[in-house]
Parts: structure tokens; C-alpha cells; sequence
């Protein structure tokens, strides 16, 4: 009994100074904490900070984004006598993943220089390129190889320079089954040509066949249109019009379309008055955890104007978001690959993009000490144009939804036009999308359109038109005609009679 | 191995760390964020500059936060009015400037008048200081100006007329942009300029910067400058039109011999 007593006076002082120990090691973190918040005026929280900026990965959602951004235009399937638009969605949505897997390996391949036969064609030949059997892929905007190469996390041999707009790969021009044609055409119109082997996991020339097959029976059955290649219609104009421009112009004259309901969101409406905490209440999200940092000011039109040392935010009643790197911009011009990675992150830090669009890439400009790159939407797969007058600033236009210069180090500015946009359910009509009848129209309303200076015609299609007038509206699909210039043309598309 | 003895040892390591970490805490805790030596430092690398201080180095060195204006007034502008010319703005409510005889008030928003007499006869007291001072402030609370939260910033004698500037003091600060100018004659009140606004919220700030640390960060190529205020106070940083509602935060304002003002951001240092 006696010796249990000893041995549980033993336990207890055990117990004791485990107690103790752990308190003194607490203490002291603290103590170090604190003291070393004396001392930078932030830590430890800071500290903290540094460390899950070092662990944490690359964004999940910036790799989505990449994904999202790197995406064809149109993948077209001809037969060589009839041409369809593979969508990403409906029936076809497997075969369009398919095209375009096959298509960026492809694609990796030539811009690795991997152990290929090129040659560089005619340029005239590219008319009969785009009329062959084959797979053809637009993109929404002409890329570099190098930044091609980023896309696809791809290594770049010898980048010529030349920047790709389309590709058209032609199993059935190859002789040898093992092997496909693949043809390039730049910005220049200068065309090139690929032969490549093709490996285990590119599709066969069967599957080719049968989903040419199977393409043919969904325009039986009118679930797909055929299009036609310009060039085939033989018409002659008084002004240049692209060759290998798809059109409209078989069969029914009417697709089912939807429309689109546009409006600002309500943290981005601020009305002329409101109070600060409100302001900061609102937007106080775009400014990321620094928030504290930033000074807010209203002015009796309702804009907002955020800004810290390096950084100014305005926000706009129209819901346009204006950004600018202030203080001492540091950061040569770079690499587009890297600067183009910083208009990345600062997309996908702000966070503004609609649930249910798919952003593109729509343009890329180089000056001399940075880049712009310019970002749009599509709304099941019909793209937005934007053409919003800019409160305040000399009557500039932004006719892009989001516009981010940018260099080696980081964002150097942004106009980003913030919409809600969402897709009108149950509201689909009959317009009527045929390219004649659109370009008619166009001619009819405007008049002296062939006057333009360099008048070109370079698309003709469906899209919708966002101005600063139809928010707040249901924004029907309109008729674009993209001439030279990025100049747009829009017209009102028909709807079916009883529609 | 003896669990018992590591942890013996282990009791005095941490115990003997805490109590050298407890030590430093209190010296960091209680010793003035600018010592002595720093402000004497400072003074002399500012004589070695050619720079002329007539003034204390403040030893400010803590965080505070900012102040948020919405354009609510301090006062009541139709009271402020019909105590100086007898007309109530509320019953002119469309027009900006009220006239009575030579008095005449200026309405620029709702909390900011001017105030012009052109033929003063208000036995007001100029010679001293301080009478002229307390006969303000009297005048003050008459016209129903919050007096208590008024601090005299300084006062410049010229060619027979006196110009006093009275801030408002918040806390330990003044707000610059609040503030009350006078000119008094041996007449009587010739001008009255005043702008009051009520801080409306509050919002985290960063910790300040030391006026000594902002003096040597700007102060280079300022050889014969006199130096004769430094103080620190709210305004407003980079204003662009007219706001209806902004934050102020902390800056050091630095008075020259010649009158000049120029201020610095509290925290970064940076001049306006």
C-alpha cells in the first residue's frame, strides 16, 4: 500500500511537470510571437501568411482557366462537300472532345519540332486547303508559338514568330494510314504544311470515318446545319471578303437561339450618397486581404475610387471596373508566356467572371513596355461583344469585357466591364441566321458602310451585342459583321413568323 | 533513457527562455518608440543638412485608425447664418449666398460657410492673444460652433489684421481639413471660413512612421529651410473632384519659417 502511494506521488509530480513543460513552451511561442510583431509591425499574422503563400499550389482555378482559355473558335468537320460546326455541347459534345484532345497533340508536336516533315506552301492554296476532307480548328485569336506552348505545357523549337490563326488536319490527304496531314495558316496568310506519324493515342482514320458518318445522320435528321465555305458560292464582290469564311447559307433558314439576361451585379451598383461602410461592404472583396490598406473615396456621381500605395481600384455606375497600378512600376516588359500569366492571376484574383460563361482569349497587343491582352465571353457557345461608352473618359470605348495590360512583374492595369449574365430559359426563338440575308441587311442599314477606309469583310455570324444601353434587358442574338479594323456591324436577326 | 531528469532539464531551459523573453517584452513594452538618441541623431543630421528646427521632433509612434466624412455637418448651418446676418438658411434653401447689408454667407455644401463683412464694428480685442482667443470662442458657441472640439492651430499678425486658424482636435490628433479660419481687425470680424465635418466611421490603420524617420526621408536638398511646427493630424490623401465621402488618415504636417505647409503620409512617409 506504501509503495502505491509512493509510486502515485511519483505519477502525479510526472504529471506535473509535463503540465509545466508544455505551458513554458507555449509561453514562449507566444512571447516570440510578440515580440516579433513589435518588431515588423504585423507578424506573426504575416508570418503566417508568407508561409501558406509559399505551400500553397498553383491555383486549381487558374490551371481551369488556362484549360478554358486555350479552346477553338469552332472546330469545323468537313466532308469536303459538307461542313459542320462540332459543338461543345448536345449530341456532339464527346466527338468535340475527342477532335480537339487529338488536335492539341497535334499541335504540340509541330511546335516541339518532334521528327516531322514540313514544307511551306503557296498561299493560294489554303482556299483548297479548307474544301479538302478534313478537321478543321479556328482559334478566337491568332497565338504564338510560344504562347501555343504554354497552353499546351508544351517545349517550343525554334519559334519562327509566326502567329497561327487556323489548323486543318487532313488524315485522308496522307497516304499512309499510319500518318495525317496537318495544315498551318498564320496571321499572314502564309500556309505550311505537317506531316506527322500517328501515335497510340491519336484517333484513326476509322474514327474519323465513323463520326463523319454520324455527323452525316444528325443533318438528316436537321439536329446539325451544314455550312458553306465562301469560296464555294463563286460570288464575286466589289470589296474583300474572306475566302475561307464559313457561312450559313444551306437549308433552313432558322436556328433556335436564346437570349441573354445582362445585368450589374449588386455589390457593383452604388448609388450616388451611399455610405462608406456600405462602399467597403461591397467591393471591399475585390481588394483581397489588404483591404485595410486602402482608402475609399465616393464622389456625388457614384463612382468609387479605392486605392493603397501600389494599387487604385474606380468602380463606375455603369459597372465598369477601372484598375491601375500606381506608384513606382518596376518590372521589365518580359515574356508575353509571363505576362500573360500575370493577367491570369489578376482575373482569377478578382473573380468577377459569370457563372455561365466560357471566357476566351480575344486579342493580344505588344507596345513597347507591355502587353494587353483582351478577354471576352461566350454564352452556350455564342460570343458577346461588348461596345460600352466609358463614363469620365474621353469618350473612349471598351468593346472587350475584360482589357489587361501587364508585364513581367505583374498587372499594370485593367478595364473589366462586371456583368451577371445568365441565360434566358425557355425564351429559345427562330431567328433567321442565313449570311445573305444578314449581309443584306447590313448593307440596308448601313448605307455608306462601303466607304469605310479598308472595308473588309471577315466573319459573318451570331452574336450577342452588349452596349451600356441594354443592361438590366433580355439581349437578343443579333447578326455581326466583323470588318476590317475589329469594326462590328450589327443588325437585328428575323424571328420565324409565329415565333 | 530517464523521462524524468529530460524533462528536469528541459523545465529550466524553457523556464530560463521565458523569463529572458518576458525581460525583453517589458523593455520593448515600456522604453518611448523614439528615444533620445535617435532625436538627437535626427537633430543633428538635420543641422548637418542646413535644415533650422524651432520646434520639438514629436516621439509619436503608435497606430491609429482612419476617419470616415460623408458631408455630415458639425453645426447647424441655418443657426450659424441667422446668428451672423439674421437669415436662416433653411428658409432660403435654393440659394448659395445669403446677403444682409455688408454681411454676406457663402454657402458651399452643408458644412461649409464663408462668412464677409465689409464693415465691421464688433469690439472684439486684437492686442492679446489669448482675450482675442477666448472672445472667439465665445462667438463660437453663440453661433452654435462645437467650441469644445476646437484647438487655436496658429495665429499670423500682419498690417494691422490677425488670422487665426482653430482645428478640430480628435482624440489626440487634429483634422487638418476641419478647421475655422479667421480675420479679425481692429474693427471687428472681417472673414469667417469654416468647413466642419463629422467623422461618420472609422476604419484599421497601419502603424506610424516617426516624424524623425519622415524628416530624414524627404528632407535632403533643403538647405536654409526653417522648420518651426511639426505636427500630426488627419487629411485627406490625393483628392480628385469633388467627393461625397472619403477616408482622412494620419500625416505629419511640417510648417516652414515662410509659412509653407506640406505634409507626409503617417505611414509610408510619402509627401502629399
Amino acid at each position: 500500500m506504501g509503495f502505491s502511494t509512493r509510486e502515485g506521488s511519483f505519477m502525479n509530480r510526472e504529471k506535473l511537470k509535463k503540465f509545466l513543460l508544455i505551458g513554458l513552451i507555449m509561453s514562449s511561442i507566444m512571447q516570440v510571437g510578440i515580440l516579433w510583431d513589435f518588431s515588423t509591425h504585423g507578424l506573426p499574422s504575416y508570418f503566417f501568411r508568407a508561409f501558406q503563400d509559399r505551400v500553397a499550389p498553383v491555383s486549381a482555378s487558374i490551371k481551369k482557366m488556362k484549360a478554358e482559355l486555350f479552346s477553338p473558335k469552332r472546330i469545323i468537320v468537313s466532308t469536303g462537300a459538307s461542313n459542320w460546326i462540332v459543338s461543345k455541347e448536345g449530341d456532339t459534345q464527346d466527338v468535340y472532345k475527342a477532335l480537339w484532345d487529338d488536335a492539341k497533340d497535334y499541335i504540340s508536336k509541330i511546335i516541339a519540332g518532334e521528327d516531322i516533315e514540313n514544307v511551306t506552301m503557296p498561299d493560294e492554296k489554303w482556299s483548297d486547303i479548307v474544301l479538302l476532307k478534313s478537321i478543321g480548328i479556328e482559334l478566337d485569336t491568332p497565338l504564338s508559338q510560344d504562347m501555343i506552348g504554354y497552353f499546351l505545357d508544351s517545349k517550343v523549337k525554334n519559334s519562327s514568330g509566326a502567329v497561327f490563326v487556323k489548323f486543318v488536319i487532313a488524315p485522308w490527304d496522307s497516304v499512309n494510314y499510319n500518318s495525317t496531314t496537318v495544315y498551318l495558316l498564320d496571321s499572314n496568310m502564309h500556309v505550311y504544311k505537317y506531316s506527322l506519324a500517328m501515335s497510340q493515342k491519336n484517333l484513326k482514320r476509322e474514327f474519323y470515318d465513323a463520326e463523319l458518318e454520324k455527323l452525316n445522320k444528325l443533318q438528316d435528321q436537321e439536329a446539325i446545319r451544314n455550312y458553306m465555305v465562301f469560296s464555294e458560292s463563286k460570288i464575286k464582290l466589289s470589296y474583300p471578303i474572306r475566302q475561307d469564311m464559313l457561312v450559313s447559307a444551306y437549308g433552313d433558314k432558322y436556328d433556335k437561339l436564346g437570349q441573354i439576361d445582362v445585368t450589374i451585379p449588386e455589390n457593383f451598383h452604388i448609388a450616388p450618397g451611399s455610405k462608406l461602410l456600405d462602399v467597403e461592404s461591397k467591393l471591399g472583396g475585390i481588394l483581397g486581404r489588404d483591404g485595410d490598406s486602402y482608402d475609399i473615396f465616393t464622389d456625388a456621381m457614384g463612382t468609387v475610387t479605392m486605392k493603397n500605395l501600389n494599387n487604385q481600384y474606380r468602380v463606375y455606375t455603369d459597372g465598369v471596373l477601372e484598375y491601375k497600378k500606381t506608384g513606382n512600376l518596376t518590372g521589365d516588359k518580359g515574356s508575353k508566356e509571363q505576362a500573360f500569366k500575370n493577367a491570369m492571376s489578376f482575373v482569377e484574383k478578382l473573380g468577377l467572371i459569370p457563372d455561365n460563361v466560357q471566357v476566351y482569349l480575344s486579342g493580344i497587343e505588344e507596345t513597347r513596355d507591355r502587353f494587353k491582352f483582351k478577354f471576352d465571353y461566350k454564352a452556350a457557345n455564342v460570343p458577346i461583344y461588348f461596345d460600352i461608352g466609358l463614363d469620365g473618359k474621353n469618350g473612349d470605348k471598351i468593346q472587350n469585357a475584360i482589357i489587361i495590360e501587364s508585364n513581367n512583374d505583374d498587372a499594370l492595369s485593367c478595364y473589366w466591364v462586371v456583368r451577371n449574365i445568365e441565360l434566358v430559359k425557355d425564351k429559345k426563338k427562330q431567328y433567321n441566321v442565313n449570311f445573305s440575308d444578314t449581309l443584306d441587311k447590313t448593307f440596308v442599314e448601313y448605307p455608306n458602310i462601303k466607304q469605310v477606309k479598308d472595308f473588309s469583310i471577315q466573319d459573318v455570324l451570331v452574336g450577342y451585342r452588349l452596349t451600356g444601353e441594354n443592361v438590366g434587358l433580355k439581349i437578343e442574338p443579333m447578326g455581326l459583321v466583323m470588318g476590317g479594323n475589329n469594326s462590328i456591324y450589327s443588325v437585328k436577326l428575323p424571328v420565324k413568323k409565329g415565333d | 533513457m530517464d523521462w524524468g531528469k529530460a524533462k528536469s532539464i528541459l523545465i529550466v531551459i524553457f523556464l530560463v527562455l521565458n523569463i529572458f523573453l518576458t525581460y525583453n517584452l517589458i523593455i520593448e513594452k515600456w522604453s518611448p518608440a523614439v528615444s533620445d538618441v535617435q532625436i538627437e541623431a535626427a537633430k543633428s543630421i538635420l543641422k548637418e543638412r542646413g535644415i533650422k528646427l524651432n520646434t520639438e521632433i514629436p516621439r509619436n509612434a503608435e497606430s491609429a485608425r482612419r476617419l470616415g466624412f460623408e458631408g455630415v455637418a458639425l453645426f447647424d448651418m441655418g443657426k450659424v447664418s441667422s446668428k451672423l446676418i439674421g437669415k436662416d438658411t433653411n428658409s432660403y434653401s435654393d440659394e448659395k449666398m445669403l446677403i444682409n447689408g455688408d454681411r454676406q454667407v457663402s454657402i458651399d455644401n452643408n458644412y461649409t460657410f464663408i462668412y464677409t463683412n465689409k464693415s465691421p464694428h464688433e469690439n472684439i480685442g486684437i492686442t492679446d492673444d489669448k482675450e482675442l482667443e477666448k472672445n472667439l470662442r465665445k462667438l463660437f458657441k453663440d453661433i452654435g460652433l462645437p467650441t469644445g472640439e476646437l484647438e487655436l492651430d496658429y495665429i499670423e499678425r500682419q498690417q494691422g489684421e490677425v488670422e487665426l486658424v482653430f482645428v478640430q482636435k480628435k482624440g489626440k490628433y487634429k483634422v487638418f481639413n476641419n478647421k475655422i479660419e479667421v480675420k479679425v481687425s481692429n474693427e471687428g470680424i472681417k472673414f469667417i471660413e469654416c468647413s466642419l465635418q463629422k467623422p461618420t466611421s472609422s476604419k484599421k490603420d497601419e502603424s506610424i512612421m516617426p516624424a524623425y524617420k519622415v524628416l530624414f526621408q524627404n528632407l535632403w536638398q533643403n538647405s536654409g529651410m526653417v522648420i518651426s511646427s511639426i505636427d500630426l493630424g488627419y487629411t485627406i490623401d490625393g483628392t480628385e473632384g469633388e467627393m461625397t465621402g472619403f477616408y482622412e488618415k494620419l500625416h505629419w504636417r511640417i510648417r516652414t519659417g515662410d509659412g509653407q505647409i506640406k505634409f507626409y503620409d503617417a505611414v509610408t512617409g510619402e509627401p502629399q
